[in-house]
């Protein structure tokens, strides 16, 4: 897969345009799941993954080593969502209800529960997680995401962050005290 | 070790990017002390509940006109990146110009030069540049008719004896008097 993707890299970088449609294909849904995590909307998470790939088709120049092309689309995908939220600080965004939304389009948490009471507790819970988690600031958000959603090692979120180490582990660390903090109801059960 | 110190570490603990002594050692505080237990154990079900987070699927018809909007948003992007290239400053560009200039400049003022100097010595070997600077108080070496003249004619062109001094002028013979 990996080698797969590296070609079709190189392919692209020769001014393939298919090649590009594929990549497009193949990482659709990562960037989109990533976009989404970060802003938690739909017209947000779809102008990022948008955007995201523009950008790549424009930059991919830039790109020295076509093994790090995943970092490379993390990266933009990012930094974009991150500008994205800066932007949206301050500003009321009118939020649709979720009856008006196309099928559920809205985080889970991926346990299959049955139990109505469960439910409800793994429901309030996301909540809160997202509440906490929306008060962060930008980048310890995605540092978080990229980290503990996502489930990148830190080396790969210091190149998608551009930082060094020692700066995800920082952002990490306050990141999840701050949620351990305000969460502590929900984690203390 | 600190209670701050440990709390600090529970992240890297749980990612096991410790080293051996200072997992043991973490290990050992946890098993001491309750309160850093507490926080390990929120620590532990805060990440475990972050993986389970899973973004909404929006359908495969989304996906695949996110596919062809990408596709159209890109198609002219080659054309306008050769434009913009040919309409970009360039600084190497424009050093290489100057140097061009600069070179083109300096040919030309030579030219400008070596044509003022020969002009300068073909009126100095000229009668009237000799005139001319003398009537203007000139004190070089004026270039006198009989140096120029044929032998045995004056300026006027009247003929000159061969008793007279060359160099003397017969004025009753000019033209206009």
């Amino acid at each position: 897969m990996t080698d797969d993707i590296t070609r079709l890299v190189s392919q692209f970088q020769q001014g393939d345009r298919q090649a590009f449609t594929q990549l497009v294909k193949v990482f659709r849904r990562k960037v989109y799941s990533l976009a989404f995590k970060i802003v938690l909307n739909h017209s947000d998470a779809d102008e990022v993954s948008q955007e995201t790939f523009v950008r790549i088709y424009r930059r991919i120049g830039q790109l020295k080593s076509p093994e790090y092309f995943e970092s490379f689309v993390y990266r933009i995908a990012t930094n974009y969502a991150i500008d994205l939220l800066r932007k949206r600080k301050g500003r009321t965004v009118a939020m649709p209800k979720e009856s008006e939304l196309p099928g559920s389009i809205q985080l889970t948490l991926s346990e299959k529960v049955t139990d109505p009471e469960k439910l409800l507790e793994n429901k309030q819970l996301l909540a809160a997680i997202v509440k906490a988690a929306e008060e962060l600031p930008p980048r310890q958000k995605a540092t978080l995401i990229l980290h503990d959603i996502e489930g990148l090692a830190k080396e790969e979120v210091a190149r998608i962050m551009n930082c060094p180490e020692a700066t995800v582990r920082s952002n990490l660390h306050i990141a999840r005290s701050k949620l351990k903090k305000k969460l502590g109801k929900y984690l203390a059960e | 070790m600190t209670y701050r110190h440990t709390t600090y570490l529970h992240g890297d603990y749980l990612d096991g990017v410790l080293n051996p002594d200072e997992m043991a050692q973490i290990d050992r505080h946890l098993k001491a002390c309750e309160k850093c237990r507490e926080d390990f154990e929120r620590l532990r079900t805060l990440t475990a509940t972050l993986r389970r987070i899973e973004s909404p699927d929006p359908g495969d018809a989304y996906f695949d006109n996110l596919v062809d909007t990408i596709s159209l948003r890109t198609e002219g992007i080659e054309d306008e990146q050769t434009a913009e290239q040919s309409l970009a400053f360039r600084p190497a560009t424009a050093r290489r110009t100057l140097k061009v200039l600069i070179k083109l400049a300096a040919v030309i003022t030579l030219l400008f030069m070596a044509f003022y100097i020969s002009d300068f010595n073909r009126k100095q070997q000229s009668p009237h540049w000799s005139e001319n600077i003398s009537g203007s108080g000139y004190a070089g070496t004026a270039i006198e008719p009989a140096d120029y003249l044929p032998a045995g004619l004056n300026q006027a062109g009247s003929q000159i004896s061969p008793d007279s001094n060359q160099n003397e002028i017969d004025n009753s013979t000019d033209i206009g008097q």
